[in-house]
């Protein structure tokens, strides 16, 4: 259940408060349901605003209280693989024809308690931990050696071999594991030992499947669930406990630096990227539109999952570059047009004093025009008057053409520079927005 | 030269927070300080280890979960602060907690009694070591 973010606490949420910042960010990196999230970053928050509080009281400052509170909390991304580590949800299982349940004993020996387990010099184990116990994982406690005897090591001491470990049922898919035999517990293994003693029940199983016909390529896999231990091939579990999930691949088919990726082409990536030669009978993928169904074991989807994450963490890389180089494009065109008005600037202040200067010439001919026209109103003009009044006519004429040029060139001039000023603040507000939208 | 502080293992920590839950329901930050105390700061359970070891307790049903509404002792000690404060939840050990508990404690005993056997009886503590 989410609870309301409170604003008036003084070390409580608010978008500036660095708390929830911090919490932001670590919810983001959790991969958990929203409620599971929001429960975890309840509980942390409550640690957190705690611990601050209990800084303060010491005589910490506010600001210091919360750096602390946080830094003791450690790597913030190892923090949230540790919490998703712990609150990933295990499937109930259920068993099926042909298994078989075998008893489990107490955990047999010392259940000792110590950093690891490692093997003494005399073989006997010193176990890392309760088997059933979920916070430690079983461990193999002996090797598993042939019957006196006997020349081989048989399945049923396998079997008893992990039966000394865990304390819940064991439930073994014995057809499973040997689809063509009826007689499954004395079947031999043609290994005189199999040196499993400190191993933990995977790392084992991986010895013990070495051992067996078939098993490299399927190998043998113990599963927990919530009251029993199950032990078949991998190849049971996938086909057992397949699940199909949707999903959404739209956003991944258009990369941002490369072409649009076909439906088909992004289906067949993934599943040549995700254990190949699963597909088809353990799994099966189709993408309908932009949806990829998978009908897989959760372990399945788990790299699905991550797969498909780190695609995503991918483009979004290649985005923040493209925004990088955009706003150093951005940036270059800005100080060029800069550059460009103050050049702009002189020309147009030059030729504004040109046009000044042209405009008084203009006008000095205008009066000497009009002053010859006067004095030849009333009488006839002088040769001298004549030519005078036809020099005027010409300097004034060439005059009002040097003027007409100069207010167009500084006209255009002039249109630039506002331009220019209009695309300088477009290019600015560009960078502001992307400046303050893209990571720091 | 100071000792290195002991380093908790899983089964150390989950033996400890169990011992603490024992006497009475606490919450996460509650249990770290309470840990902390006892030890003399010894051992310290930073809450990479304690949060998910919490989780993994009450998915196996070894300790019951509740939550209540808290305020910031800040905040509280300020008087007049009526906002909905922020949420806390509390731990309390449930009797397949308990019975984990005893078998712990066995275990441990078993296994200091083993050790035990092996000290000469005249080896006498280094100095500064806690009686």
């Amino acid at each position: 259940m989410s609870k309301l973010r409170t604003t008036t606490d003084p070390v409580s949420s608010s978008a500036s408060d660095p708390i929830d910042r911090w919490l932001d960010v670590f919810v983001r990196l959790l991969r958990l349901s929203p409620a599971e999230s929001q429960r975890i970053r309840d509980e942390l928050e409550d640690h957190l605003r705690a611990r601050v509080d209990d800084l303060m009281l010491v005589g910490h400052t506010e600001p210091d209280a919360v750096r602390t509170a946080v830094t003791e909390l450690g790597e913030t991304a190892e923090l949230a693989r540790q919490f998703q580590s712990a609150a990933k949800p295990r499937r109930r299982l259920t068993m099926l024809a042909g298994s078989a349940i075998v008893s489990a004993g107490l955990v047999v020996g010392a259940v000792l308690m110590t950093q690891s387990g490692t093997p003494s010099a005399a073989g006997m184990v010193v176990a890392g931990g309760q088997a059933a116990d979920q916070t430690t994982e079983p461990v193999f406690l002996h090797d598993i050696v042939s019957a006196d005897g006997e020349p081989d090591v048989s399945f049923r001491q396998v079997v008893d071999g992990i039966d000394d470990v865990i304390d819940e049922p064991l439930i073994v898919h014995y057809g499973s594991i040997f689809p063509d035999s009826l007689v499954y517990t004395n079947i031999e293994l043609l290994r005189p030992s199999l040196p499993v003693a400190g191993l933990s029940l995977e790392q084992g199983l991986t010895v013990v499947s070495n051992a067996m016909p078939g098993g490299y390529s399927d190998p043998l896999v113990i599963q927990r669930s919530d009251k029993a231990y199950e032990l078949a091939r991998r190849s049971f579990f996938d086909r057992r406990d397949a699940v199909l999930i949707e999903y959404d691949v739209n956003h991944l088919l258009r990369p941002p630096t490369a072409e649009a990726i076909g439906p088909q082409e992004f289906s067949d990536t993934v599943a040549a990227l995700i254990e190949p030669t699963l597909w088809g009978d353990r799994a099966r993928l189709g993408i309908v539109g932009t949806t990829l169904l998978i009908h897989a074991h959760p372990r399945i989807h788990d790299q699905v999952a991550d797969l498909l994450a780190r695609i995503e963490d991918r483009y979004e890389h290649q985005r923040a570059e493209l925004r990088a180089t955009e706003l150093q494009r951005s940036e270059t065109r800005r100080q060029h047009l800069l550059g460009e008005i103050v050049r702009f600037e002189r020309s147009a202040e030059r030729l504004e004093g040109e046009l000044r200067i042209a405009r008084q010439d203009l006008f000095a001919a205008r009066k000497v025009l009009f002053r010859v026209e006067s004095d030849m109103r009333d009488r006839e003009p002088t040769v001298e008057e004549l030519v005078e009044h036809a020099a005027a006519q010409d300097e004034i004429e060439t005059m009002t053409d040097r003027v007409q040029v100069l207010e167009t060139r500084s006209g255009r001039l002039r249109g630039t520079i506002s331009d220019y000023m209009f695309e300088v603040s477009s290019l600015e507000a560009l960078i502001a927005s992307e400046g303050a939208s893209g990571p720091e | 030269m100071p000792a290195t502080p002991p380093k908790l293992t899983p089964q150390h920590a989950e033996l400890l927070v169990l011992s603490v839950l024992a006497e009475q329901p606490s919450y996460g930050y509650a249990i770290a300080k309470q840990i902390a105390a006892r030890s003399d700061e010894a051992f310290r359970l930073p809450p990479s280890q304690l949060y998910p070891l919490m989780t993994r307790l009450e998915k196996q049903g070894v300790v019951s979960t509740s939550w209540e509404e808290v305020k910031s002792e800040a905040r509280r000690s300020e008087g007049g602060d009526d906002s909905p404060g922020r949420r806390r939840k509390w731990y309390t050990l449930a009797p397949k907690g308990r019975r984990r508990l005893q078998q712990s404690v066995d275990a441990h005993r078993r296994f200091t009694a083993l050790i035990d056997a092996f000290i000469p009886a005249d080896a006498a503590p280094s100095p500064g070591a806690s009686a």
